[in-house]
């Protein structure tokens, strides 16, 4: 294998608050390979969407980003504005959560595309695009409230496709969809990802929507992985407590057992200014010693391909 | 621009047009509005310039009330009042409305950086529109006046220059509420240049508040034109209404009850402010829905 398209080491992304600096995310390193998806799961606030702006440098204005991106080659973090805008939806593009949001209200959904295809001077059709996505030529000239929100995510996944980008991120492209149409977004980018061989980074809170797209998944808590390796295995038998509750939360249909002795963890994600000692998970963790509240912890190889950074593991 | 955009925007234009025609006092506004204009258009054929010249009342009566020849009687130095009145829709109108241009183009244009810059420059054009903001109006316009001389467009430049900073704040504020959406964002991923984000989603999301602002910047700059004129800048053989009043009030039109002279251009005054301030209302009950059925 080459390279990988999308190398991560060490990031670091802080912001500035009133309350002083806040460690968003705390020395990630990851990797994505062409025509691979990467699942990033964590709960609110471990870090996932601060990640996936820091990597094209679109965290607001101020924060501070250390570390090193490189995507398909070449520095991101050194990369002049021209360039980097350039590199911007041509390389990697963005489904955002929330497509009601990122969609302009007032202009119709052909211009918006054309908004994309015109960046870049890329030689897509609209039509062609939205056809792709299974929106009727017809629809084109559409207003955003006129379309249902799964309708409004594809005509997102159809702007992400305008510029024949090779990363795809895909930032909780099924929050606030129903399950159907949950489904049928991911069929769509699964076979999207399988026709033209696209890399995606799939970022979610919710570990059963990664087991159907992922082919690696990475854990994220309190700014840092926690564990990372491949998804059918990791969802099979998952190592660290964090990613056993994150998979336990989901119960499993027909299982009345799973019903009966209800999962998932007790309490809230670390205040980012104030993140425990030693392992961050510590205050939730099921089988935490007082060993665990002073040691700092750090990924270690259990398989190949696959880490974990817990003591008890 | 493709003809579809200029189609719908046709379209949009007519919706506006048609809203502000039903409604009842904007039409109240438009009609006055539509006096003043024939008033100004018309002035010519109705009075030759030369009669606001003060040789062109050497042989009228002075202050003479209104008669068949003199329909609006004349003034101290025995010129037509009417023929004043008539081309001082000309002057006032077209101070009032060349200082909103002036006063929306910076106040517009400042707005928006200030809006969508970050850091130092952001409040460098803020503190900029707060001293605008508070400076006295009257002085200040007084003292650039003396300096830059009185003709009307010196006027309309300096009531411009020192009547855009309110409009500028909401513009600001309403930039900043755009700057942050979702689309922004997206198309700032998408890898647009600032300019392409200004022009594409910020400009025509504050147009409406732009061109409402405008209108209710008109009857300001009308009333301080007046204002001004009235404590004696200005030209008195080119005069606005708020110059005639001038007149009136300095040659004791009032004392002597001589009410053909103050009267007329007094309620001009009134007329073309109201007209404005109505429009505007109704325009900005259009763009902003949040306003409707209060």
């Amino acid at each position: 294998m080459s390279d990988p398209l999308l190398d991560v080491r060490d990031l670091h992304v802080t912001y500035r608050s009133s309350r002083g600096p806040v460690p968003a995310v705390r020395g990630v390193s990851l990797h994505v390979d062409r025509g691979e998806t990467l699942g990033l799961a964590g709960e609110s606030g471990s870090g996932k969407s601060s990640l996936i702006l820091a990597l094209l440098r679109l965290a607001p204005p101020g924060t501070k980003v250390t570390g090193s991106i490189v995507l398909a080659g070449e520095d991101v973090m050194t990369m002049r504005p021209g360039r980097l805008r350039a590199v911007r939806w041509g390389e990697a593009a963005v489904v955002f959560q929330g497509a009601q949001h990122v969609l302009n209200p007032v202009q119709r959904i052909s211009r918006q595309i054309q908004e994309a295809i015109d960046t870049h001077r890329s030689s897509n059709k609209v039509v062609d695009l939205l056809a792709q996505v299974g929106i009727p030529r017809w629809r084109a000239h559409a207003y955003p409230h006129e379309l249902s929100g799964g309708q409004k995510q594809r005509v997102m996944i159809a702007m992400a496709l305008a510029c024949d980008p090779e990363l795809l991120i895909a930032d909780e492209p099924t929050t606030a969809l129903d399950v159907m149409v949950q489904a049928q977004v991911l069929q769509l980018l699964a076979d999207l990802q399988r026709d033209r061989g696209l890399a995606m980074i799939f970022i979610t809170h919710d570990l059963s929507v990664l087991s159907t797209v992922a082919d690696r998944l990475a854990v994220m808590y309190a700014g840092r992985l926690v564990e990372t390796g491949p998804a059918r295995e990791m969802l099979r038998g998952a190592k660290h407590p964090y990613t056993k509750a994150l998979a336990a939360a989901f119960p499993t249909i027909g299982d009345h057992a799973s019903r009966l002795a209800p999962s998932g963890l007790s309490g809230d994600p670390p205040d980012p200014i104030a993140v425990p000692s030693g392992c961050p998970f510590h205050p939730r963790c099921p089988i935490a010693t007082d060993e665990c509240a002073v040691t700092p912890v750090e990924l270690a190889s259990v398989a190949s391909g696959w880490e974990v950074a817990c003591l008890k593991v | 621009m493709s003809s579809a955009a200029w189609t719908r925007r046709r379209a949009s234009a007519r919706r506006v047009w048609r809203q502000l025609r039903s409604d009842r006092t904007a039409l109240v506004g438009l009609i006055l509005l539509a006096l003043f204009v024939t008033m100004a258009l018309t002035a010519p054929l109705f009075a030759e310039r030369t009669e606001l010249q003060a040789a062109a009342g050497r042989n009228n009566p002075d202050l003479a009330a209104p008669s068949g020849k003199f329909w609006l009687g004349t003034d101290d130095i025995g010129r037509d009042v009417f023929a004043l009145v008539m081309w001082g829709a000309r002057v006032s109108l077209y101070i009032g409305l060349l200082a909103t241009v002036v006063a929306v183009v910076i106040g517009s244009v400042l707005g928006l950086i200030a809006g969508y810059s970050r850091g130092w420059i952001s409040r460098l054009m803020l503190a900029i529109d707060d001293f605008f903001l508070v400076l006295p109006f009257i002085p200040l316009a007084i003292v650039l006046a003396l300096l830059l001389g009185r003709s009307p467009t010196v006027l309309a430049l300096v009531i411009g220059g020192t009547f855009w900073a309110g409009g500028s704040r909401l513009i600001r504020a309403q930039v900043l509420s755009l700057r942050e959406r979702g689309y922004v964002e997206r198309a700032t991923a998408l890898g647009a240049s600032n300019r392409h984000i200004i022009v594409r989603h910020v400009v025509p999301g504050v147009a409406p508040l732009i061109i409402a602002n405008a209108t209710l910047i008109v009857p300001g700059a009308i009333l301080a034109e007046s204002t001004l004129a009235f404590l004696g800048l200005g030209d008195r053989f080119s005069p606005s209404w708020g110059k005639v009043l001038e007149g009136a009030q300095a040659s004791g039109a009032l004392t002597l009850n001589a009410w053909w002279y103050y009267l007329p251009p007094g309620l001009c005054i009134i007329g073309l402010v109201l007209a404005f301030t109505l429009i505007g209302n109704a325009l900005e009950r259009i763009f902003d829905p949040r306003l409707v059925g209060r």
